[in-house]
């Protein structure tokens, strides 16, 4: 058994003595964070009504339900028997503590948050059945630092969606280790939107591993927060298994995301790839750092990494580094990145349609996102990061708290006649649902 | 509608390609504008849409005894101008029906119904014998030279406007596809009794659309006004009988 306040002293000595970045390629490409360790107690009970208050508030304006809502403090309203929450001190925390992917000496953040979490969501899909989860991780003025641990059994199915928000009005931390596992012929997809408050800064860590033939995709929204970093490592280490990595930045009113995802090819006939889509404007600033690697051994390896950014006026910046490690030769490999402002042949052709100025600059912006958006399979995570999308958009930047899910909203990802049809079946689904 | 340009210069910087171009288009009327390469006549059409490269240095362009150079370019497209383009612009993820959506709403100033757009959408683009797949594709990706220049036509087919500008509609086809274009092209002006400009290098297209009017552009004038005796002239003797 671990000893669990060994564990998080350990952690703490390392939180204070590694540097933020230890990857050197990257170090002088990324954002100086300023946390603090400010949680050394659970919140007191108070604070759960503001967890009940977001949640509520977006049921109300969205009709989402979600199965669990993950606060400083704890959870409530849990309706999965694949889900459980485990609490620091319990046998089964230290367990996943000391099975963690994620190592305090690798990261400074990752330290962090194996020093100040104080709760693990285990997600546990098994017996080659499916489960399909929402879950919302609510933060207000505590840092809220948690351990996802996901595992998807042999032939299993697992969607989960993530919707991360906070109402703090101090500044604070969202950190999250989420560690993932697929068995063979196990697939996932793992929709997740950080739609943080301005005060809060988002510390993101996955890593993944999948069995022979197993299929993983995670789709990432950035919209809100003030700072975001993230540090992932995605695997494809069975034979034939897949990694799909999307990670879609709208950036605004100074925000900054650092994003450093790895996706690795570490066995035969396996396919990894990362697309990243920014959008920046009013002096936002994006790193993306996109790095494949394909090991000895992995032949017949598909990878590919993409990086592509929208400067939306010359205040904001996108640092775009694609970067490649190959170690076998039989494999595809490919990157790509480009980065630049709106054109302006582009914009005479639609505004020569009749179409005005603003109307045109959001049909070019959305249709910069339509390749990852189109390429979520939930049709919820879809619709919501749609919505968030044209409402930051629509509101010259301004960050969203919680948007309305219209269908005038995302029809424009999806206007091709089987996408107008499979949208509409969607929403009227919903509807009768609801 | 009757579109006026009197005695326009423009160009790009402080350098006239456009010298003084006296031209009327009204409703109803086919006009066309042949000259050789370099000529102005792309400029022409651009500086009647407002490009924002192209200024105007003198002159006047009037829709109805209006000027519309203090107009945007989506402005000058709500009045009822529609220009097709010699090179239709080429844009990454907006689809092709959502554009033409948000084009007729701009158009209409109204609602669109999604499903009265598909339909009118499939009866044009079988029409002019396109693939069925452009409507699931985004704005003009991956369209031959040629399906592009029938995407135009479908869209000046849907904004039904007063008056259009063609610019080379009959580049990049080959001579089944020049005649489908043209016929497409005849079939709106019945409709519609729009107004036609069409600028083009060859008398290919003319043969099938019979233009009432026609005009010769060399360095950035008209230099000869006429009918269609003007087309044999140029196929016999080429532009050089014009003084070039």
């Amino acid at each position: 058994m671990i000893d669990q306040k060994r564990f998080v002293d350990d952690a703490l000595r390392e939180y204070s003595k590694l540097p933020g970045e230890l990857e050197q390629l990257y170090t002088r490409r990324s954002v100086p964070l300023s946390i603090e360790i400010k949680q050394e107690s659970l919140p007191d009970k108070k604070k759960e009504g503001v967890a009940v208050e977001l949640h509520n508030e977006l049921h109300a304006k969205t009709g989402v339900s979600f199965d669990a809502t993950v606060w400083e403090g704890g959870w409530f309203t849990c309706g999965s028997p694949a889900m459980k929450l485990v609490k620091f001190g319990e046998d089964e925390y230290g367990e996943l503590l000391s099975n963690s992917q994620h190592k305090s000496s690798e990261d400074k953040y990752v330290a962090l948050i194996h020093a100040t979490s104080r709760q693990a969501l285990k997600i546990d899909v098994k017996d080659s059945t499916a489960a399909e989860l929402k879950v919302l991780f609510a933060c207000s003025d505590d840092p809220l630092p948690v351990q996802i641990h996901i595992s998807v059994g042999d032939g299993s199915k697992l969607t989960l969606f993530e919707w991360h928000a906070s109402q703090g009005h101090k500044d604070t931390f969202s950190g999250m280790l989420r560690d993932i596992r697929l068995g063979k012929n196990a697939s996932c997809e793992i929709n997740v939107l950080h739609n943080e408050g301005q005060n809060t800064t988002v510390l993101e860590h996955t890593k993944s591993r999948g069995d022979d033939r197993s299929s993983v995709k995670v789709n990432y929204v950035y919209a809100g927060s003030g700072t975001a970093r993230a540090r992932n490592l995605f695997e494809a280490s069975g034979y034939e298994s897949k990694v799909k990595v999307e990670e879609i930045i709208v950036g605004s009113k100074k925000q900054k995301f650092d994003l450093n995802t790895y996706v690795v090819n570490a066995a035969e006939n396996s396919e990894a790839s990362l697309g990243s889509a920014a959008l920046a404007m009013q002096e936002c600033a994006c790193y993306l750092k996109g790095f494949a690697k394909i090991t000895n051994g992995a032949r017949g390896a598909r990878s590919f990494v993409g990086e592509k950014g929208l400067l939306v006026d010359n205040t904001a910046r996108i640092n775009s580094i694609p970067s490649m490690s190959i170690g076998e030769n039989a494999v595809k490999a490919t990157h790509s990145s480009a980065t630049g402002p709106i054109d302006h042949d582009s914009m005479f052709y639609l505004t020569s349609r009749g179409i005005n100025a603003e109307t045109a600059k959001q049909l070019m912006i959305f249709g910069f996102f339509s390749e990852p958006i189109s390429s979520i399979k939930s049709g919820l995570a879809k619709e919501v990061a749609s919505s968030i999308i044209t409402a930051k958009i629509k509101a010259g930047g301004e960050l969203i708290g919680i948007p309305e899910l219209k269908a005038e909203n995302t029809i424009w990802e999806s206007a091709t006649e089987p996408g107008i049809a499979h949208h509409y079946k969607y929403r009227e689904e919903r509807e009768a649902n609801a | 509608m009757k579109l006026e340009i009197k005695d326009l210069h423009a160009g790009i910087e402080k350098k006239d390609i456009i010298k003084g171009v006296n031209l009327t288009v009204k409703e109803g009327e086919a006009h066309v504008i042949m000259g050789p390469n370099g000529s102005g006549k792309t400029t022409l059409a651009k500086a009647v849409f407002g490009y924002p490269g192209i200024k105007v240095s003198k002159g006047d362009i009037l829709a109805d005894g209006r000027s519309i150079l203090p107009l945007k370019t989506d402005a000058r497209a709500q009045l009822g101008l529609f220009l097709g383009f010699q090179h239709p612009v080429e844009i990454e993820g907006v689809g092709f029906v959502n554009f033409l959506r948000a084009s007729r709403e701009a158009v209409s100033q109204g609602q669109t119904s999604m499903k009265e757009l598909m339909k009118d959408i499939k009866l044009l683009s079988s029409g002019l014998k396109m693939d069925d797949s452009i409507i699931g594709r985004a704005l003009n990706k991956g369209l031959s030279g040629g399906e592009k220049k029938k995407a135009e036509i479908l869209q000046m087919a849907l904004q039904k406007p007063k008056i259009a500008i063609l610019d080379e509609p009959d580049s990049g086809l080959d001579i089944d596809a020049v005649k489908i274009v043209a016929s497409n092209i005849n079939k709106v002006v019945e409709e519609t009794r729009m107004g036609l400009l069409v600028i083009t290098h060859y008398n290919r297209i003319l043969s099938y659309m019979h233009p009432e009017h026609v005009h010769v552009m060399m360095d950035g004038r008209i230099v000869a006004d006429g009918g269609n005796e003007l087309i044999d002239r140029i196929e016999k003797e080429g532009y050089e009988s014009f003084g070039r």
